[in-house]
């Protein structure tokens, strides 16, 4: 999975990345005096890395629970966001991190408590309640047996439960969530592109049947499960693949208990996909026609917005319009 | 020679070394040849492999690095892979044990770089580089004169994952610099020089794959050929040639470099209307 481990000098003998060691003793460990030293230095070609990817073990400083974007998940009370991970292991052709970072090492900050009080003094700062998004850029589940995320973070949300905390994932890494108790307002968000579209650019994740499987086993354990259909990538046969994957998703969960259900379409910042591009050449998706609208780029639609409109009356057949949210 | 598209997709091997006792087991290992240009850096080639011989220390070393570059610039359209091969001392590994740099740290500047962590059966270093002999060995780490200098240089020419360095242990707390000779250093970097192959072949799998994505459709030449464009037209022909290749167009391109147009920005608006109706 991993080339290397580097490690912060300044957490060389935290509990926790000696335990992580501990899972990789044929691993070159590697010690820097910081993680930006490694991780995101000129010149670094996030394509050729994604080859040989290396985790970095790092302490996080600064704010770590920070505001969301504007238009990032549910609207209310405060939103925020947390990364205990910047990067993932997956490797979807879609992906904004790759614009967004340029190196494609996995950093995992190991300071868990320093998170856990900052999320703790937001939640009260926001009347016990909020929501938390953890996984905007990693995905949250993906290294759950070297992180064990669910084990420390799961405890603090069971003690606020207005705090609202949404892990976004397409791990299948679940078994933490399944040894627990389930918790109401712990929201596992599990994104789901056609089948047509996994396969081409969603490369290393695990199927959709297998996701669709970890989700049933969640909900069937009380969790609370959302899904997330996105990006879309308008195709030709956009409509005909996306049908039958609701028709498939839906027929194994139980729709009214759904937490929610989102539908988004392929979407970035304008820097991030230059980057993106630059790195693929080759890749197929960057040779389709954009619109560049208030600095962000989105995949030319001819059909003039009809093909989200149509989806979301799909989506209609099987959710309440209390469950659905378009992604802005 | 001008700039060739290589039919194999493989980048040039540019081998910098301190000294030429070091230099001639490689030399010998890769079949190079000397180009007598009178330059200022001796220099061999052979087939997609260069290399300099920069003299001790890290001014020599980035001149050398700088120096190589530019001279072999225009024998490839693609980033060359660096290698900086030779001696070094070490506090705790044996003499003439083969080791692969994972971390170069400037001990002038406190500086350090971090080389992609290619797999490797051989043991890893951290790499320090120094202005005056190390006697001391005062860290656990390989000790040389060039390295920083070399990756700083380097990584400006190429990507940093297409850089390395492979290093010798020469002397060490036990066999102080001074009992190094000629006959030795022969047989360390004899074994290097083996290692260095294997080096070689597996950074030029990666940077393969890299030139490959990066490469330009054949139509792209006769494209440019026809027209006079301008940098910015030029940059946004390559992209164009790239997107026709992505999308599977290229006989589209290739019907596109007979037609008649009677000017560069015609071609390139041709191009952009038939690669705006691609859709994935
Ligand atoms: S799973 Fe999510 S975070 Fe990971 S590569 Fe895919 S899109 Fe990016």
């Amino acid at each position: 999975m991993f080339s290397a481990i580097y490690v912060e000098k300044e957490i060389k003998e935290h509990p926790r990345t000696l335990e992580i060691l501990g899972r990789f003793p044929s691993l070159p460990v590697i010690e820097c005096d910081r993680y930006g030293e490694v991780f995101n230095r000129n010149a670094q070609n996030f394509r050729i890395q994604k080859q040989l990817p290396a985790l970095i073990l790092a302490r996080k400083y600064g704010n770590l629970v920070l505001p969301t974007p504007e238009g990032y998940g549910f609207e209310g009370q405060g939103s925020y966001y947390f990364s205990h991970m910047m990067n993932c292991i997956y490797d979807c052709r879609y992906c904004f991190l790759q614009g967004m970072y340029r190196s494609s090492n996995t950093v995992l900050f190991v300071n868990y408590e320093d998170f856990y009080s900052d999320l703790e003094r937001h939640i009260r700062n926001t009347d016990n309640a909020g929501n938390y998004y953890s996984g905007y850029d990693c995905d949250s589940l993906a290294l759950e047996p070297i992180s064990h995320f669910c084990q420390f973070f799961l405890p603090l949300f069971g003690k606020y439960p207005n705090a609202m905390l949404e892990i976004r994932t397409k791990s299948t890494q679940v078994r933490g969530l399944l040894e627990a108790q389930a918790l109401e307002n712990v929201i596992v968000a599990m994104s789901f592109a056609s089948e047509a579209a996994t396969v081409r650019w969603e490369h290393k994740v695990p199927s959709l049947k297998k996701r669709l499987e970890a989700l049933v086993k969640l909900q069937n354990n009380g969790w609370p499960i959302a899904l997330r259909f996105e990006p879309i990538i308008f195709t030709d046969t956009v409509l005909e693949e996306y049908e039958s994957l609701f028709k498939w998703v839906f027929s194994s969960l139980n729709a009214e208990k759904i937490h929610s259900v989102s539908l988004g379409e392929f979407r970035m910042p304008t820097e991030f996909y230059k980057n993106i591009s630059k790195l693929y050449p080759d890749e197929a998706l960057y040779a389709q026609a954009i619109n560049v609208q208030d600095g962000e780029v989105s995949l030319k639609d001819n059909s003039g917005g009809a093909t989200i409109e149509k989806l979301e009356t799909m989506l209609s057949d099987f959710i309440s319009p209390a469950q659905y949210y378009r992604c802005a | 020679m001008g700039k060739v598209a290589m039919a194999n997709f493989s980048s040039s091997i540019n081998l910098v070394v301190a000294h030429g006792l070091e230099a001639k087991p490689i030399i010998e290992q890769f079949g190079l040849a000397p180009v007598n240009d009178g330059g200022a850096f001796r220099r061999y080639q052979g087939l997609g492999v260069n290399l300099v011989v920069s003299g001790m220390g890290k001014v020599n070393a980035a001149a050398a690095t700088a120096y190589l570059y530019a001279v072999t610039l225009n024998d490839s359209m693609y980033d060359p892979i660096w290698i900086n091969a030779g001696i070094a001392g070490h506090k705790t590994f044996e003499l003439g044990c083969t080791t692969i740099v994972r971390k170069i740290t400037d001990q002038g500047t406190r500086s350090s770089y971090y080389p992609l962590p290619i797999p490797s059966s051989l043991p890893s270093s951290v790499l320090i580089t120094v202005d005056v002999p190390e006697e001391e060995y005062s860290l656990d780490a390989a000790f040389d004169m060039e390295g920083s200098a070399f990756w700083s240089i380097a990584t400006k020419f190429s990507p940093i994952e297409f850089v390395q360095l492979l290093k010798v242990v020469s002397d060490n707390p036990n066999h102080c610099i001074k009992t190094i000779n000629k006959g030795k250093i022969g047989i360390y970097m004899e074994s290097l020089a083996v290692q260095l192959q294997l080096l070689a072949a597996e950074m030029q799998k990666l940077a393969s794959q890299h030139n490959w994505a990066h490469s330009l459709p054949e139509a792209y030449e006769k494209i440019a050929e026809r027209f006079s464009f301008t940098v910015t037209q030029s940059r946004q022909l390559r992209r164009a040639c790239q997107k026709f290749r992505a999308a599977e167009l290229e006989q589209q391109l290739e019907e596109i470099s007979t037609l008649k147009f009677q000017t560069s920005k015609q071609i390139l608006a041709e191009m952009n209307a038939r690669l705006e109706r691609f859709a994935v």
